[in-house]
């Protein structure tokens, strides 16, 4: 089959090279529509319903998040349901199995959520989240007045009203946040004592300001053949027009206005949320969030387009600052990977060419690299992959081992058409061509076959794993099974090109032999290529060496294996190799209760702090919630985005080549001995110069911080979670629970979450007293929420802004419990009592954050294992539960945690693993007809971990999914190469048979030697083009370095062990083996 | 048998590899047992190796280490002595000086919360706190020396202003007539002492009139009698008739004029028996009025009254002549000195509140009877240790201050807390005169401390955190 396609296309070279033009175009087009990111996107299908209402904790539990989870029980397709309580927000994240469409999972939440909505508190505002995540946080800016003659609110106004809208059209936008600022509001400020002594009450003045607000429609009217539309004017707009609200007419006529018991100002609305350019002290700020699954790249540019449209309607002096643009990243980190794509490609191109020294076979692996990878990107663009530092790896990791059926058909080749030359060019030279491409041609195939076969396991990583390297692994294998294509396809055609066998003669003779260098080439043989001569000089030696010592050497490279495995587990392990992005998220932490203004203060004094270092650009600190479902932080929560200057503007560091060496060189010490101040060291000053008491520094990146806050549920291996209906009583569970595990073998760490603290004033109303003055709770309680709260009773329409109107009691007769207390009820009898007549005002802690499980009070349990089999301890850790902790009834405990996930992973790998080595053993097997061969090439993959962990070892890598897909990429090389070396032992063993040069041990080591030495340049060929290729990686800084520099290591160590190992332990294997069949021959019976 | 030899020098080799390869780990471990991770994001997550955090998968930083170890030995100090259990303290009325209780309740004085005194020094689950130069900055950290001082509290009230009622006049005539003329012919009209208010035509006066000339002219008739009775007889009369007159509020000037002239005038004028406004008039020109008819009131509001409803528990500090503040809502510039006149004796059981009556001099007549006025009655506290309010943490459970130990070290401190009035609050109990309070940043040094409390009890012998819970409860 694979012959008949190869001797197809060798003899229709002209379609196939235009073929593989047509599709090139194709591809060029696909790459320019595709998708651009830096990271892919790795959000669950989960839906947020985001409810607002300026309540405690407790009670948004009660009255918000219980009934909504409750609701959404049981609706399809629906993993998980958890909830958020905090003040003024309830969080329910609805998260969908695995591959539940985004649209379909959205009208489901709105199908369930509309049964409830009618029995919500009426001004509970429950909205459902954009179809964005956090990670969609692409683009944020600020807003600077240089004139100084705006107010806070106005800009705010701006960018509510303006700027928002004009930015939430753009096409992939999903939302635009506003932060920070003064929302404007009506603040009516009503005195009590005034009220009091109009006989009037604060219901009465709130129905009022309510009443007096309002537009009608009276219809038409008809008169004279005309129609009028009637309207009944009477929004309130202006200061004024609210203090003229009529509350009551006194028993002479004389009007009660507002403006006589209130004062009415503009004032700010509740903040929830603050921002800080560049500690220069409150800005206005928004955030663009892009549509889940939009071209992030594009998005950016649409944004920053319609900004430049939007400059000159700013309003004066206003300016629009760009405080994050991942564009940037995004930009970067394509451009160090195409750079690095461009650098492999000329390395392993020049690898080809100094080995084969033969440009013609040089040419076809060299043009089957790029035609390969931008072929890949036509079913990446088809299958919706985006372009980003994962599937870029993908392609990056692959283009040294890309080549190999290349290298091997052209060596082959070229080896064949040696051979004719040598003797005398009998039979045709296409032919002897075509049957040296025909020959290797179906193990090419089955080589890359092997290759792909390893990577199975990669695509039954599910949640976020697979979806990380989902892409890094469709882009590998994808450029690979082109590569596999063209080899079939393209490099027969292509290496028939060059048809002749003849130098050619013409003059001037440097051109001729130019000419013939070029197209023709001159054929040597493995002991007159330089290359090959060298190789010999080093390998032989060593080759006898240990052939002199097989099981010595066997038994060293056990030894070596085994010493490798302590190594192993004490490699730290990542979810995701760290993404360097170029900015810094800083996130410092309070405990939660702190006060915005607090928070503001802080958030300036830090920002100040960071603005002064010399590598900042800006430095633009939220703390607090944007207007956004998609931030759920809270004031304790500061994140400071900071952008830093490129690098080469960083403070410089004297390094002992800085003086001498010239520019060019630097760039090869840099990675080691870094010239200028590191990122990490940047973080290290930024982090002392930042040590706040009561405030926990935490240096992340914009995009990771958003993928580590997406998940929602249990990190460790085990969680267990309290579910109940009493938070103290979970939280008393929790600590049962976490002493009775500290001793269960295995533990490593235990962690009950506390209910941390918030604090509360509690006003409890003691009936007697209530019922002594004909009051009802209602009545309390409606003062609590107006009077004190202050509520915001109706919204102005002026033109297209709207603004809340608040109605409260003066700032100072809330200072303090003693003024809260005399707070003023009224009664049915038109007195007033004060609060503290009728209810118990105190401070107390209660808890900040609720936390809501299918609709259960949940605490978790975090439990760390190690060294132990996760299921036979939670098998104990259960019993031992049951045992020592008393559950009250209506109590559950649920045991998840990634345990369950791991275990899920850990089944399908179970028969994952077995069957894909099964495989490979079967397409070993097949190829090699021998079980034993087949266990020895496999061997090599021992081999390679021994490399691979100890190169971790040495750069302080950490272990992660990115290591192990490095580690299968090896796997597949390593069969391959393995398979070559087997190969040409047994064809030299078998050559030496047929000469009866196999009498005794000698003979024996004679024939490995010449299998093993003799034949070392395709094997060297095919590792070191890996190799090499693989280096640039391995010195590349750029942004997205990082990640592929951890996919790449295990490669490059585990090539140069594996590699060693296969050159010097198989011979060993091979000579213990083959010594049985010799021996005998010694002892007579062969002659 | 050589190349068994060698192989067995290769296994013992890589075994002594293998035992230094763990040995060097396991010294390691040691080293890095001292250093304890937290969450940067949830602190109080300790673990004592690196990794990452359970809850938010962020990796662990290492504990800030800045003189840990002093503060290792004193948090341990502090949490070990133990706070006294409620019900052992005594109980202070946070206003006077005395008022102790074994038991808490309401001062039998003032009617305060008594509040527990004797507070335990640093209080459960919190420790001391360094803060590094660059930490001072970015606090804005101000310490204030604790002064001794009073505090003032205010009990503010609404009242309205009212008529004092001792300033009060009403004209009745003492005799039935008509009004001839009505000089002050307007409500609301001031009058001035002395000055006429109006013409009565009464012929019952008028008949008096003339019986007095009579007995004048009678009396001077017998004053030259040489009868001592007759002589006595004649000025008896005639003073008489006079102190008819007088009762009937004859001005004395009309008497003498009358005596001059010889002949009664037709009509009587009445002058204004007091300045002040005519607040009510209740007759017009030409009026018959009978000494029952009500002429007018004339109301002085050169000093008003001012009635506010206190509640029970304000009340009760507020004394006979306690100053107060007057002030209108709708003019801020009225601020009048005053005193309280009266407390009414019996509660208003709808409104619980007492009726306090104050007296404010009321010059320019800017108080007017009817209006609203606020009353401040500024009442003195006992004496304490002054800090400002924002020093002073309430967590709920207890209040806490900062003290600067030294420049860079804060020890949380329990504290009772008296009054907060004006942003100062008065510190009864666990604070000298004197000492240093952190003035602002306080939420965050609690948290800081809170966070320390927590590492040093992970890091603790493992049963010392139970102890430490046990005693804290």
């Amino acid at each position: 089959m694979t012959q008949k396609i190869i001797e197809f296309c060798a003899r229709n070279q002209a379609l196939v090279l235009l073929g593989v033009g047509a599709l090139c175009a194709l591809a060029v087009v696909s790459l320019r529509v595709i998708r651009l990111d830096a990271l892919p996107d790795l959000s669950d299908t989960q839906v947020i319903i985001l409810s607002r209402w300026d309540r405690s904790p407790d009670i948004i539990e009660d009255q918000v998040t219980y009934p909504v989870v409750s609701a959404l029980l049981g609706a399809p397709k629906v993993k998980a349901i958890r909830g958020f309580s905090d003040f003024g927000y309830s969080f329910v994240y609805v998260v969908f199995e695995d591959g539940t469409d985004l649209y379909w999972a959205r009208s489901r939440v709105l199908e369930y959520l509309s049964r409830i909505q009618g029995n919500l508190p009426e001004e509970v505002r429950t909205e459902i989240g954009p179809d964005a995540t956090g990670v969609g946080w692409v683009f944020q800016y600020a807003l600077v007045d240089r004139s100084g003659r705006h107010s806070l609110d106005e800009m705010r106004s701006f960018q509510d009203w303006t700027l928002r809208y004009a930015l939430q059209a753009v096409p992939g936008v999903a939302e635009v946040a506003s932060i920070g600022g003064f929302v404007k509001q009506y603040q009516i400020t009503v005195d009590p004592n005034q009220i009091a002594a109009h006989g009037l009450s604060l219901d009465e003045v709130i129905r009022r300001v309510r009443d007096s607000n309002a537009e009608v429609g009276g219809r038409l009217i008809e008169w004279s053949g005309t129609e009028y539309m009637v309207r009944g004017r009477g929004y309130a707009r202006s200061i004024q027009e609210f203090e003229e609200i009529v509350l009551k007419t006194g028993p002479l006529g004389v009007p009660v206005r507002l403006r006589d018991v209130a004062r009415v100002t503009i004032g700010p609305e509740i903040r929830r949320g603050v921002s800080d350019l560049n500690g220069q002290g409150d800005t206005v700020g928004g955030i663009v969030v892009m549509r889940h699954g939009e071209n992030a790249g594009n998005v950016i540019a649409r944004v920053k387009a319609r900004l430049d449209d939007l400059k000159p309607s700013l309003p004066d002096g206003i300016e629009v600052v760009t405080t994050y643009d991942r564009s940037d990243l995004i930009d970067r980190a394509i451009e160090t990977l195409r750079h690095e794509l461009v650098i492999e490609m000329i390395i392993v191109s020049l690898v080809i060419l100094i080995f084969l020294w033969h440009i013609p076979s040089a040419i076809v692996p060299i043009l089957t690299i790029p035609i390969s990878v931008l072929l890949a990107f036509i079913p990446l663009y088809v299958m919706g992959v985006s372009v980003n530092i994962m599937s870029l790896a993908g392609i990056a990791i692959s283009i040294g081992v890309l080549v190999d059926g290349a290298i091997i058909e052209v060596e082959n080749a070229y080896n064949k058409i040696y051979l004719w030359q040598q003797n005398g060019r009998r039979g045709d030279f296409h032919e002897v061509r075509l049957d040296a491409l025909k020959e290797v041609g179906p193990s090419v195939f089955f080589s890359l076959l092997v290759i792909a076969v390893a990577f199975i396991p990669i695509f039954a990583l599910v949640e976020q794993e697979g979806r990380l390297f989902r892409p890094l692994a469709w882009s590998k294998n994808l450029a690979m099974a082109l590569a596999a294509v063209l080899a079939l396809t393209l490099d027969p055609a292509m290496r028939m090109l060059f048809a002749r066998a003849d130098p050619f003669t013409f003059r001037p003779r440097f051109l001729s032999w130019f000419a013939t260098k070029v197209a023709v080439g001159t054929y040597l043989s493995e002991e007159r290529h330089p290359i090959s001569r060298a190789i010999f000089r080093v390998y032989e030696p060593a080759c006898r060496l240990v052939l002199r010592r097989p099981w010595l050497t066997i038994g060293a490279a056990v030894l070596a294996v085994a010493a490798s495995i302590p190594i192993y587990f004490r490699l730290g392990t990542e979810f995701m190799p760290p993404l360097h992005e170029g900015s810094i998220l800083y996130m410092p932490t309070t405990l939660p209760g702190i006060s915005v203004g607090e928070a503001a203060r802080l958030l300036q004094a830090q920002d100040e702090a960071l603005a002064s270092f010399p590598e900042v650009q800006t430095v633009f600190g939220k703390a607090g919630r944007a207007d956004t479902s998609t931030d759920p932080a809270p004031f304790a929560m500061i994140e400071t985005t900071i952008v830093l200057k490129p690098e080469g503007g960083w403070r410089s560091r004297e390094r002992f080549y800085s003086t001498w060496a010239p520019d060019w060189l630097k760039p090869l010490f840099r990675p080691f001995w870094p010239d200028r101040i590191t990122f990490e060291e940047l973080v290290d000053e930024m982090d002392r110069a930042l040590r706040v008491p009561g405030v926990t520094n935490a240096w992340t990146m914009p995009i990771k911080a958003r993928i580590d806050m997406l998940t929602t549920g249990v990190r460790t291996p085990v969680g267990i979670k309290i579910l109940g209906s009493d938070l103290a009583e979970i939280e008393r569970i929790g600590k049962e629970i976490e002493s009775a595990l500290r001793a269960v073998p295995g533990t490593r760490s235990v962690y009950a979450e506390r209910t941390v603290r918030g604090f509360y004033v509690d006003i409890a109303p003691r009936r007697e007293d209530l019922a002594r003055h004909g009051l009802t709770i209602g009545d309390l309680h409606g003062v609590i929420r107006s009077a004190i709260g202050g509520e915001n009773v109706t919204t102005t329409v002026e033109g297209r802004a709207r603004y809340p109107v608040n109605v409260r009691y003066p700032r100072e007769l809330r200072d303090d419990i003693a003024r809260l207390e005399r707070v003023l009820v009224a009664t049915p009898s038109e007195a007033q009592v004060p609060l503290s007549q009728v209810a118990d005002v105190r401070v107390v802690q209660g808890p900040s954050m609720i936390r809501n499980e299918n609709g259960f009070l949940a605490g978790y349990v975090f439990v760390d294992v190690a060294d132990r089999d996760i299921g036979g301890y939670v098998d104990e850790a259960k019993r031992e539960v049951t045992n020592r902790v008393r559950l009250p009834p209506g109590t559950t405990l649920v045991w998840s945690g990634q345990y369950e996930n791991m275990r899920r992973v850990r089944e399908t790998m179970k028969v994952l693993i077995p069957v894909t080595i099964a495989l490979i053993f079967i397409l070993l097997y097949a190829n090699s007809r021998s079980a034993f061969k087949a266990v020895v090439v496999l061997l090599a993959v021992p081999f390679s971990a021994v490399g691979a962990i100890w190169l971790f070892h040495l750069l302080g890598f950490h272990v992660s999914i990115a290591a192990w897909v490095g580690m299968i990429a090896l796997m597949g090389l390593d069969a391959e190469t393995g398979v070559f070396m087997l190969l040409f032992l047994d064809l030299s063993l078998d050559r030496a048979r047929q000469e009866g040069r196999l009498k005794d041990l000698h003979d024996l080591d004679e024939a490995i030697v010449h299998g093993a030495v003799r034949r070392a340049r395709p094997k060297m060929m095919t590792v070191l083009a890996a190799f090499m290729g693989l280096l640039p990686i391995l010195w590349s800084t750029g942004a997205g370095a990082d990640v592929m520099r951890r996919i790449a290591a295990p490669m490059i160590g585990g090539l140069v062990t594996s590699f060693i190992g296969e050159l010097l332990v198989y011979p060993a294997i091979y000579k213990v083996w083959k010594r049985r069949e010799v021996l005998p021959a010694r002892g007579g019976a062969h002659g | 048998m050589i190349r068994k030899r060698a192989m067995l020098a290769l296994v013992c080799a890589t075994a002594v590899l293998g035992t230094g390869v763990t040995a060097m780990s396991c010294s390691r471990a040691a080293e890095e047992q001292k250093t304890l991770y937290h969450c940067p994001m949830h602190p109080m997550y300790v673990s004592d190796r690196p990794g990452d955090c359970p809850i938010c998968g962020m990796k662990l930083v290492p504990v800030e280490k800045d003189g840990e170890g002093a503060t290792l030995a004193r948090g341990t100090a502090g949490t070990a002595r133990a706070p006294k259990r409620t019900g052992e303290g005594k109980y202070v009325c946070p206003m006077e000086d005395g008022g102790v209780s074994d038991r808490p309740g309401k001062c039998p004085r003032c009617g305060m919360d008594l509040v527990l005194a004797n507070a335990p020094e640093t209080p459960p689950g919190m420790a001391e706190v360094p803060v590094s130069h660059e930490g001072m900055r970015i606090l804005g950290v101000q310490t204030v020396t604790a002064n001794r001082g009073r505090i003032e509290r205010t009990v503010r009230a609404v009242g309205t202003v009212a008529v004092d009622e001792t300033r009060v006049h009403r004209v009745h005539t003492k005799v039935g007539g008509y009004i001839e003329r009505l000089y002050v012919n307007q409500t609301g009209q001031a009058v001035r002492k002395g000055r006429p208010l109006l013409d009565l035509y009464s012929p019952e006066l008028l008949a008096s009139l003339e019986e007095y000339l009579r007995a004048l002219e009678a009396a001077r008739r017998f004053s030259d009698s040489s009868l001592p009775e007759v002589r006595a007889g004649g000025q008896e009369l005639l003073s008489a008739a006079r102190r008819r007159l007088e009762l009937y509020d004859v001005p004395s000037s009309l008497l003498n004029r009358l005596e001059r002239v010889g002949h009664p005038p037709r009509t009587v004028t009445l002058e204004a028996p007091a300045s002040g406004i005519v607040t009510l008039k209740g007759v017009f020109e030409g009026q018959r009025i009978e000494p029952a008819t009500e002429v007018m009131t004339i109301t002085d509001l050169s000093r008003v009254w001012v009635e506010a409803d206190l509640y029970e528990g304000e009340a009760r500090g507020i004394a006979l002549d306690t100053p107060a503040v007057a002030s209108l809502s709708y003019d801020r510039s009225v601020r009048l000195d005053g005193r309280v006149n009266f407390i009414h004796p019996i509660l208003n059981p709808n409104t619980r509140t007492w009726k306090v009556r104050f007296e404010f001099p009321n010059p320019d007549g800017r108080l007017r009877p009817g209006d609203f006025a606020n009353v401040e009655i500024p009442i003195e506290s006992g004496e304490g240790v002054l800090i400002p309010d924002t020093a002073v943490m309430d967590t709920g459970e207890r209040e806490v201050v900062f003290t600067a130990a030294d420049d860079h070290r804060f020890v949380p401190r329990q504290v009772v807390v008296g009054l907060r009035h004006d942003g100062q609050a008065l510190v009864f109990e666990g604070l000298k005169e004197g000492e240093r309070v952190a003035a602002v940043a306080t939420f965050l040094l609690d948290s800081e401390s809170r966070i320390r409390s927590a590492v040093q009890e992970t890091a603790g012998p493992a049963p010392a955190p139970a102890g430490h819970e046990g005693h804290g409860r």
